[in-house]
């Protein structure tokens, strides 16, 4: 099946997720997946929570 | 998606539609045009048609409105469309007696075909067309103005709806809930003490979530009554304008003194643009400015950064058991820092300081050009001053001269103003994120909502830490932040797309009124090129606007929707209509336009000689019944007394 997304979209998904240098390249092919198949509305619980645990973070925070 | 009407159906509807079918699925079939004259049911089909597309549930009153006759008991209008190539019908079946009304659907993937009550539409069809988003292809005049209105959030919804982007919004709520769930799961399998935690953390959370949902609900109050004042305000002015009107001379005061405000106007923008650009260089600013600059360039010379220091300082850190933040140097932080220290301070970096030093030292300028823009746009803003106060004048006199009405106008038109001046302040107290101002204006977590939203990020931290799902909470924002990113900046790269060629258009359309869309937010924004924002516009501009519009955004569009279309050139002038005639048609796959006969000329005779156009002609006999004629020598040559429907 063709992809969905349209040039502004697939731009931009590029541009923010190549911006995202401290996530891995899985996570950003992850939510480019997860972002083409949300609009069309064709997504489970499961496929957002294995891409939210992909995420690199910093737990350190302000208290 | 490819969806394509192919024909629909009347049965006892007003207008004396008793038993019409209309039939689009034999070629010719990309452009229909249907002439019915006033009083044959174009509004109510029209109507019917919106409603079949979106589900809308009609009211009591509607559906009685609907009858063909007082004793009509019931009656049907069934659409019957294609949707990726299978066949859908959607039946809307009336009961005037009871006025109720129902949905069926007919489709091909349910094995018996037979009818099911309510609309089955394929899911990601249902959620596009919604009512506002039906009425941008089921298109009427009365919309055109609505695009271009303040106030109206339909342009800008509508890219985002159509581009699917409302549904990476549901992606973000989705990870929400999965963020609650997940807090949920881990509070019910904490000890007594730390269940405590939680349920305090989690009650707090919930106050300001609360309390967030009051702020953006009184936002929401405040900006719709805004709006309401603005609009009133507009009535209130024109009313005002029309009162000097009745007085020759003061309107040829008048008329003197809006010329002189738009010589005004011209000026204040092109100051303040050229004020603008000085304060971008700061040296022109001010005298003083320009000799702290030289003075700091001359310092940064003297100072001379040696290129290796930076790497040597990470090299000696690297060696070190203690971090200079006090924690641990570990082996894998140690590799981290050798690996990551050429990143720092390297040699393009020292370039752009030298090359900021280089442009220090040398700040030229004309450290006066500031202050005479400063100096011109004061007296001009007096100018401006005095322009008013004359208008003012001018209803003074008349007031003067017993005009009472003019009287209270102009005390509605001040108390507007006050109430815009306090509404004005109150969303700003609300909604404000400079800190100076949120100071100023005594704003708290209880009253602004950026302050708010700090608030419940704090609560959601702590939450998060109390049921020991900071991680995920986190790794979830992380997520949501990089999808907003991303939907933000399509919609952005889209609405200038769809802005550009929406002005592409226009100048197609109507070359010589130096029309063009300055900006889509909510509504479409106009500019001339005399003024800097259009506002009044004719009822034929706003046509124009809105077709130039809607082509642009639908064309292009992941979705292939009809263009249906009631009276398309009414209000245009015969030049534009030819235009619009011969630009509009192209853009659509299939297109029907619903016409009376003063919109042959010019319009409908645009499309005599293209290929693949389908005429129809709906009229009344004698009996008052509806009937219909497919063919072009009848729809040429078709005259009937228009009548009000």
């Amino acid at each position: 099946m063709a992809s969905p997304l349209y040039p502004e979209l697939e731009n931009a998904i590029t541009e923010i997720l190549s911006s995202a240098n401290d996530q891995t390249r899985e996570f950003r092919q992850r939510l480019r997946k997860l972002i083409e198949n949300a609009t069309l509305g064709n997504f489970t619980d499961d496929d957002v929570r294995e891409v939210i645990e992909l995420a690199v973070v910093d737990e350190e925070f302000e208290d | 998606m490819d969806l394509r009407v192919l024909g629909w159906r009347y049965e006892n509807i007003r207008g004396g539609l008793r038993d019409v079918s209309i039939s689009l699925d034999s070629s010719p079939g990309r452009w229909t045009l249907i002439q019915m004259p006033n009083g044959t049911g174009k509004t109510t089909t029209m109507s019917l048609l919106r409603a079949v597309f979106s589900g809308e549930a009609l009211t009591p009153q509607e559906v009685y409105d609907l009858r063909a006759t007082d004793i009509t008991e019931t009656g049907l209008f069934e659409l019957r469309m294609s949707i990726n190539n299978k066949p859908f019908r959607i039946q809307l079946r009336l009961d005037f007696k009871n006025r109720t009304h129902q949905y069926w659907t007919a489709r091909s993937e349910v094995r018996s075909g037979g009818l099911e009550e309510g609309l089955s539409l394929p899911p990601e069809l249902k959620r596009l067309l919604s009512r506002d988003f039906t009425r941008l292809f089921v298109f009427d005049g009365e919309l055109a103005k609505e695009i271009r209105t303040v106030g109206k959030d339909r342009a800008a919804n509508a890219i985002r709806i159509l581009y699917r982007l409302d549904q990476l919004d549901m992606l973000n709520v989705k990870v929400d809930r999965l963020v609650e769930e997940q807090q949920q799961r881990s509070a019910a399998i904490s000890t007594a003490t730390e269940r405590k935690g939680v349920t305090r953390w989690k009650r707090q959370y919930e106050t300001v979530i609360t309390r967030r949902t009051a702020l953006w609900a009184e936002q929401k109050e405040l900006q719709k009554r805004r709006k309401e004042m603005e609009s009133r305000r507009i009535t209130v002015v024109a009313l005002i304008s029309g009162r000097i009107d009745q007085d020759e001379a003061l309107r040829k005061r008048k008329e003197q003194l809006e010329r002189e405000r738009q010589t005004i106007d011209l000026s204040l923008l092109e100051a303040t643009h050229q004020g603008m650009s000085s304060l971008r260089v700061p040296a022109k600013i001010h005298p003083g400015i320009q000799q702290r600059l030289v003075a700091l360039g001359g310092k940064l010379t003297h100072l001379k950064l040696p290129k290796t220091i930076s790497v040597e300082f990470f090299k000696e850190l690297a060696e070190q058991h203690d971090c200079v933040c006090g924690r641990p140097v570990t082996e894998p932080i140690k590799r981290a820092i050798l690996e990551r220290a050429e990143n720092y301070l390297a040699e393009d970096q020292i370039l752009v300081i030298n090359q900021m030093k280089a442009a220090l030292r040398e700040s030229s300028a004309d450290s006066e050009e500031f202050t005479r823009v400063a100096t011109q746009l004061a007296s001009i803003l007096r100018q401006l001053r005095l322009n008013k106060m004359a208008h003012d004048q001018l209803e003074l006199e008349r007031v003067e001269a017993g005009d009472t009405e003019l009287e209270n106008l102009r005390h509605e038109n001040q108390q507007l103003e006050r109430d815009l001046d306090t509404n004005a302040q109150k969303i700003e107290k609300l909604t404000t994120r400079d800190p100076a101002r949120q100071r100023a204006l005594s704003a708290s977590s209880e009253n602004n909502i950026p302050l708010c939203d700090i608030e419940v990020k704090r609560c959601q931290e702590k939450l998060a830490t109390a049921t020991d799902t900071l991680r995920f909470v986190l790794q979830s924002e992380c997520v949501k932040s990089l999808v907003s990113k991303i939907s933000g900046l399509a919609q952005l790269r889209l609405t200038e797309r769809v802005r550009i060629a929406t002005n592409e258009k226009l100048a197609q359309i109507v070359p010589s009124e130096s029309l063009s869309v300055s900006r889509i937010a909510g509504a479409l924004e106009l500019e001339s090129r005399q003024l800097s924002s259009k506002t009044g516009v004719s009822e034929g501009q706003s046509l124009a606007v809105a077709y130039a519009f809607l082509t642009s955004l639908l064309t292009e569009a992941p979705y292939k929707l009809p263009f249906i279309v009631d009276s398309p050139a009414v209000s245009l002038d015969t030049a534009v209509r030819r235009d619009v005639g011969d630009l509009i048609p192209e853009l659509f796959d299939q297109m029907i336009m619903f016409v009376i006969s003063s919109e042959r000329e010019g319009f409908a005779d645009a499309f005599y000689q293209r290929e693949g156009v389908r005429y129809i002609t709906l009229w009344r006999d004698g009996k008052d019944v509806t009937q219909a004629r497919d063919g072009l020598e009848y729809f040429r040559s078709f005259h009937q007394r228009e009548g009000a429907e």
